[in-house]
């Protein structure tokens, strides 16, 4: 099925003439922690699973995985015996399994493992989209309704499959972009997310751009403006939406994570450079789940939280 | 009363309006002022930070956003990906490569440390700090040579080894459209790094080669190191270079001045003939002659001499094409026409070409001790099968690349990366690479 990608300049209405809402906050809660206190994790693969409410956290260099529960405490960890190879990432599936993106012998897997991490099989991609994939490296996978978001920065484009592995349908994000050959090159995809409607998520940080992406009717958004003040994308990484339709954009130069709403107006930010709890060295990656967000980091600052506090509802007068 | 934002829907071509070139952060020169530095370290009425070196209105050195120096590029320059920024893949686990493909080499090689033995009872090792310049870079892990204090050949110190210690931060070298280097004088109007920048009109100037400092350089934050004494080097880069060799070389144009530009630090290693001392030579009077140029001609590969002029080139092997080092500008013009990434310009060196620096290291880092592009380690680079060798290749197949003296610690993934990706299929039983200039194999 083709994809036809329909864009919207929201960037050209938010912002001129657009009330800005009250803000939305971030509040620091805690670092994910072992026994022995904060992990000095750098810039880890992170995911959410919606239903245990656990994070899962990926350690290329040990091919680990840590999983915590919602507390931020690390509660199991798996891949330390190596038969999963390289794991590079690890999402899950409303059964409770998980699907782990690992390198073996110089070749990409997709295993599906129990809770526990011990595979179960590995999946094999089908149909006739996988033909053409020959610049596709998988690097993580979303499943979201029945469906599996197979997702590649690299190769800019998105595999949807069903949870058996036949793909669907092929999307090239540089196209939705908006890029030519040369263009997509120059060009890296420094964010990209699948939410729960379906939606794909993507920043291109030379460019102070992200893009929110509908599998359903092709609407593409587009926004972002360059700059250094609240709001402004300076060099922006991670991307995330959550159910209420927040964006959570990563702005790892300027160390903040921006908030805007479920029409990118913008709504806060939070972190700033610092050491102390609550600041952020160099954000890249982020989920969301349940009320918080997770944000990766750099000079072993691990992966913070921040709980969602939405503004007070004010009940209209009589 | 709230406005609510309108969503207009648009053909998509006309999205394309959005794309421009890649946002070029330094453009030549100096880049955008804050984004490397905060002013007063106060936002919103609070500090940016808030560590016992970071407070409101004090900040922290050199009013930098990042802990040190190296810390603040690699804001921007760390990861991986196809676009030639990138030259730290921070993140590498065991037994896969950095992804970077850079004629600069991935400083991600820093962090990789390997071992192996090779015979019973011996064990051999080749640790990360070996394999590159080591820049402190604290909040990326990259930390000071541990054994080094200061460089080869010089004294500059390793602790204050950071990428402006090469890079000019502020980009003030420049090539003047008069035909000089400056650093003042004309604007900068563009980089001066890449093949698709045209020369720069009058009155304008384009930057030096990866804003690289020169003549005079010393940091205010590395007072007391030494100012540099020599120019940057004039060299062109084709404008995509973070890319795999696997099908068509990366071939930087490289022209006078890098060995010079080298021994800003590397002083006493600088040579440019065996009659000064007996060490090899590089450098602008290094010229390899009729001799040497031939030789680099009509190797092929370990036991195949019948190459020629026209198809010799090995970016493997690069050399400086040559020319008047005190008319860069007329350098710079003559060797821009050969920096491609599409394999059309092949041909080999002049007698007038010489031997650098790079003719044999990575600038950054390389999957080998000392920075070379290959191992010297072994005397084979291939064994059979026209195959890097690997630690993770199956010795019933490979019963050669399979085995820990060859593979010298490294997967065949590892191993094909260091060499740039490029294809061993037709390599033979290749021999070491310093082979191209001295045919000994």
């Amino acid at each position: 099925m083709a994809f036809v990608p329909v864009i919207a300049l929201a960037s050209l209405m938010v912002g001129v003439g657009a009330e800005v809402g009250a803000p939305v906050k971030l509040v620091y809660a805690f670092n994910l922690s072992a026994l022995e206190g904060p992990l000095p994790l750098h810039q880890p693969w992170i995911s959410y699973d919606a239903t245990a409410h656990e994070v899962y956290v990926v350690q290329r260099e040990l091919s680990l995985v840590r999983v915590f529960n919602d507390s931020g405490m690390q509660v199991h960890t798996f891949g330390e015996d190596g038969s999963l190879g390289d794991i590079i990432s690890v999402a899950s599936l409303r059964s409770g399994d998980l699907l782990v993106v690992s390198n073996i012998a110089g070749a990409t897997r997709l295993t599906r493992c129990n809770y526990r991490g011990v595979p179960v099989a590995e999946l094999t991609l089908s149909g006739d989209a996988v033909s053409d994939l020959r610049d596709f490296v998988l690097e993580s996978a979303t499943a979201v309704d029945g469906k599996l978001y197979l997702l590649s920065r690299v190769a800019k484009q998105v595999l949807v499959a069903d949870l058996d592995g036949r793909v669907q349908r092929s999307i090239n994000l540089a196209s939705v972009a908006g890029l030519d050959a040369e263009m997509a090159r120059d060009n890296d995809i420094a964010g990209l997310s699948v939410d729960v409607h379906g939606n794909i998520l993507f920043t291109i940080p030379t460019l102070f751009s992200a893009y929110i992406v509908s599998t359903v009717d092709g609407d593409v958004r587009q926004f972002g403006k360059r700059g250094s003040s609240p709001g402004r994308f300076n060099l922006v990484s991670g991307i995330v939406a959550d159910e209420q339709g927040l964006v959570y954009v990563a702005d790892t130069l300027r160390s903040v994570v921006m908030v805007f709403d479920d029409q990118l107006a913008f709504r806060g930010e939070y972190g700033y450079r610092g050491w102390a709890a609550g600041s952020l060295i160099s954000p890249r990656h982020l989920v969301v789940g349940g009320d918080k967000v997770f944000v990766t980091q750099s000079a072993r600052r691990g992966v913070s939280a921040f709980r969602v506090v939405m503004p007070p509802k004010v009940e209209p007068t009589t | 009363m709230k406005k609510i934002a309108v969503v207009f829907s648009i053909a998509a071509g006309l999205c394309l309006g959005f794309a421009g070139r890649a946002y070029a952060f330094h453009s030549g020169g100096v880049a955008e002022c804050q984004g490397c530095h905060t002013m007063h370290n106060s936002l919103d009425g609070a500090a940016m930070g808030t560590g016992t070196n970071n407070v409101q209105f004090q900040g922290v050195q050199y009013l930098l956003i990042g802990q040190d120096q190296s810390s603040t590029c690699l804001n921007c320059h760390g990861d991986s990906g196809t676009g030639g920024y990138h030259i730290f893949d921070d993140n590498v686990a065991a037994g896969v490569a950095p992804a970077n493909l850079t004629p600069g080499g991935d400083f991600g090689w820093l962090k990789k440390n390997f071992s192996w033995s090779p015979r019973a009872g011996v064990i051999e090792t080749s640790d990360g700090e070996r394999h590159g310049h080591n820049i402190v870079a604290v909040e990326d892990g990259l930390l000071a040579d541990g054994t080094l204090a200061t460089a080869p050949g010089g004294t500059y110190p390793a602790a204050s080894l950071t990428c402006i210690s090469c890079h000019d931060p502020h980009g003030k070298y420049r090539y003047l459209s008069t035909g000089a280097f400056a650093t003042t004088g004309e604007p900068i109007k563009a980089s001066g790094s890449y093949n698709n920048t045209a020369e720069p009109a009058a009155g304008l100037a384009v930057g030096a080669y990866r804003i690289l400092a020169g003549t005079g350089y010393e940091p205010r934050s590395q007072a007391g190191v030494g100012a540099f004494a020599s120019q940057p080097p004039v060299a062109v880069a084709p404008s995509s270079y973070n890319r795999t060799e696997a099908v068509t070389e990366t071939r930087v144009a490289y022209g006078v001045g890098m060995s010079e530009w080298c021994a800003n630090c590397h002083t006493d290693i600088h040579n440019n003939s065996l009659a000064a001392k007996l060490i090899h030579p590089a450098g602008n009077d290094a010229e390899l002659g009729a001799t040497y140029a031939g030789l680099y001609d009509s190797y092929v590969v370990t036991g195949n001499l019948t190459g020629t002029n026209a198809t010799s080139y090995n970016s493997l092997v690069p050399f400086e094409e040559g020319g008047d080092p005190a008319t860069p500008v007329t350098v710079r013009s003559a060797v821009k026409p050969h920096a491609v990434n599409n394999g059309s310009v092949t041909t080999g060196p002049s007698a007038t070409a010489n031997v650098m620096c790079l003719s044999c290291h990575r600038a950054h880092a390389s999957g080998w001790d000392s920075m070379t592009r290959w191992s010297n380690a072994m005397e084979f680079l291939t064994a059979e099968a026209n195959t890097w060798p690997g630690s993770d290749l199956n010795p019933a197949t490979y019963p050669d690349a399979a085995a820990a003296k060859f593979h010298q610690g490294r997967t065949n993934a590892e191993y094909s990366a260091a060499m740039g990706n490029k294809a061993a299929s037709s390599l033979g039983y290749q021999r070491s690479l310093c082979n191209k200039c001295h045919a000994k194999d």
